[in-house]
């Protein structure tokens, strides 16, 4: 098994020359202690329009620094993940996860590591790295994809969400970034011309190339697309997410029978927040750091532990929830953790997560195998 | 603060129409009075809430629901009209498409929706005379062949955009008088109080 981790930490430094950090040295996302390498400048491209310039990616292309500098945002009320005394019972019995998984073990103790040190072990992960994925052997294939047409209405939408697209930070409103993001986006409609684009795809783009080049970015959005189960949240006519609802809140419901029948007796459905959630996992709810972390355990637990996630949310804040109306309730599931300062600890809803995920996970397949007899029935009559 | 002890009539809103006509930029504006150019794209929908006064004292508390403009969205879309009292279908006076489009809401809205919704049909982005495609007098007479309300709007300028929601509330309460002889209390669209009564610092406006 060292082997495998010297491995990978090998393939790293041969593909990037980024510093390496042992799996224990944590490393500040917003202050990198290590200055970030200095990478030969890739030519600016220019604003993004419908006749993109296209620029041959490069494994040298300097990925956008990932101090971010957050711009104000409205207020939202602030909670507090439960009162101490609960968030006590719900981390209490939580021994950290013990994975037996090698790059798994490496990326529990990055914590907010260096992100493209992390973007290289996602790739690696995904099999979605150059030499690892089927799906990259033309070597010009993305370049190719950039020159193909895609539609009109399609493009237009891409572009129109750019700057719609993390709002509250600045280094996605620069015009070098959104190039970025708008080839990615149009290379995947090109790449998949019967699921094109959906609004919250920008997310997975930009927060991506925080973390590896471009094209890698737009590798990574195929795997997740193909390999990950993203085909239907984001293709078609989203056959996936009520699907997750259902499941979401059979979670619910059994899992957390006091909470569930607050939010119900409320008509507080799953529908009511839960799809940008699932359409941009948990992206859009959360500040790039607690992402990044989610993420890891997402990527690595499978599509599934989105749930676990969801669940983790609701123990950790429950009783709060409890003591809300309709209006409070949902302003906080959409909006109130997204605020930096706001958010519980990460490290805090991940050792949840490890306390109850092969519960949920065991719920899962079960909920699931409900809704498609469910659908068989249905389609039967 | 003394105006919110009293119990308001909740009322579900709906906000239909096609991707960037300002949707969220109309709440925001009503919501917290304020213009952000660079609103996310809501993904599925989002919900905000705001309480306006009739001159008659009568609170009306309207649950915002801004539902994404994307077609691909649309399958979720009746999810969020069901129920609802009032919807605002938007189109941006300067894109013709977004016209269209608001038309195919409607007739949606006529056929599937609740046959009482009080429905109004807003051009906005009247702020860009120069970019103007559709006239007023356009939208005015499809909005009167369906009996709907018809204003134009800036989300940028704050114009109409209260009176917008002034001018639905103020429709409301008959409808909601009328239900309420014809159908009895039971009807489960209209839920009052189901928002609870306000804490004092309650609600997103701060």
């Amino acid at each position: 098994m060292t082997d495998f981790i010297t491995d990978v930490f090998t393939k790293i430094s041969r593909i990037k020359k980024a510093p390496i950090f042992l799996p224990s040295s944590p490393v500040s996302v917003v202050s990198p202690r290590e200055p970030v390498p200095t990478l030969p400048p890739r030519p600016v491209i220019s604003a993004p329009e419908p006749t993109v310039e296209v620029s041959a990616p490069k494994m040298e292309e300097k990925i956008p620094s990932i101090v971010l500098r957050k711009v104000p945002t409205p207020k939202v009320r602030v909670l507090h993940p439960g009162t101490p005394k609960s968030r006590e019972r719900a981390t209490k019995r939580s021994a950290p996860a013990q994975s037996t998984d090698p790059i798994q073990q490496i990326l529990e103790n990055l914590k907010c590591g260096h992100s493209t040190v992390r973007g290289q072990i996602w790739l690696l992960r995904m099999k979605a790295s150059r030499g690892q994925s089927q799906l990259r052997e033309d070597e010009r294939r993305y370049e190719k994809l950039l020159l193909e047409d895609i539609p009109d209405d399609i493009s237009e939408q891409i572009q129109k969400d750019l700057s719609r697209t993390y709002p509250q930070y600045e280094l996605f409103q620069s015009k070098e970034v959104q190039a970025k993001m708008f080839n990615i986006l149009r290379a995947v409609a090109a790449f998949f011309p019967s699921l094109g684009y959906l609004q919250g795809m920008g997310y997975v783009a930009a927060f991506l190339i925080t973390m590896m080049p471009e094209e890698d970015a737009f590798w990574f959005m195929v795997h997740l697309i193909h390999n990950f189960g993203m085909e239907d949240f984001w293709g078609g006519s989203l056959p996936a997410l009520p699907k997750s609802f259902y499941i979401l809140e059979k979670l619910m419901q059994s899992g957390l029978p006091a909470l569930y029948n607050h939010l119900t007796s409320r008509d507080i459905q799953t529908s009511s927040y839960a799809t940008p959630w699932m359409v941009t996992i948990f992206l859009s709810n959360h500040s790039l750091p607690f992402a990044m972390r989610l993420w890891d355990m997402i990527l690595f637990m499978g599509f599934k532990y989105v749930y676990t996630v969801a669940m983790a949310i609701f123990t950790l804040y429950e009783r709060e929830m409890l003591s809300m109306g309709f209006d409070d309730i949902l302003s906080f599931l959409q909006f109130s953790m997204k605020e930096i300062g706001h958010e519980p600890d990460v490290e805090e809803v991940l050792r949840v997560c490890s306390r109850i995920n092969d519960r949920v996970q065991t719920n899962v397949d079960r909920f699931d195998r409900q809704y498609e007899a469910s659908k068989e029935e249905r389609r039967a009559l | 603060m003394a105006g919110q002890m009293r119990k308001a009539l909740t009322y579900k809103l709906v906000l239909l129409g096609d991707a960037g006509v300002g949707k969220t930029a109309i709440a925001v504006q009503f919501v917290k009075g304020q213009f952000n150019p660079f609103l996310e794209s809501t993904i599925g929908a989002s919900f905000m809430n705001q309480t306006v006064t009739l001159p008659d004292e009568t609170l009306i508390k309207f649950q915002i629901w801004d539902t994404a403009g994307q077609e691909r969205f649309h399958s979720l879309a009746p999810m969020y009209y069901r129920g609802a009292q009032a919807a605002i279908v938007v189109y941006d006076i300067t894109n013709r498409n977004s016209f269209e489009k608001a038309k195919e809401w409607i007739k949606e809205l006529q056929q599937q929706g609740d046959p009482n919704v009080v429905v109004a049909f807003v051009g906005n982005k009247v702020d860009m005379p120069e970019a103007r495609k559709i006239q007023p007098s356009e939208g005015e007479s499809y909005a009167s062949e369906n009996g709907l309300f018809f204003i134009e709007t800036s989300a940028k300028t704050a114009e109409n955009v209260s009176e917008l929601f002034m001018k639905i509330a103020k429709q409301l309460p008959s409808i909601q008088r009328q239900k309420d002889i014809t159908s009895g209390p039971s009807n489960p669209g209209v839920k009052p109080g189901v928002g609870a009564p306000s804490k004092g610092k309650g609600g997103c406006c701060g």
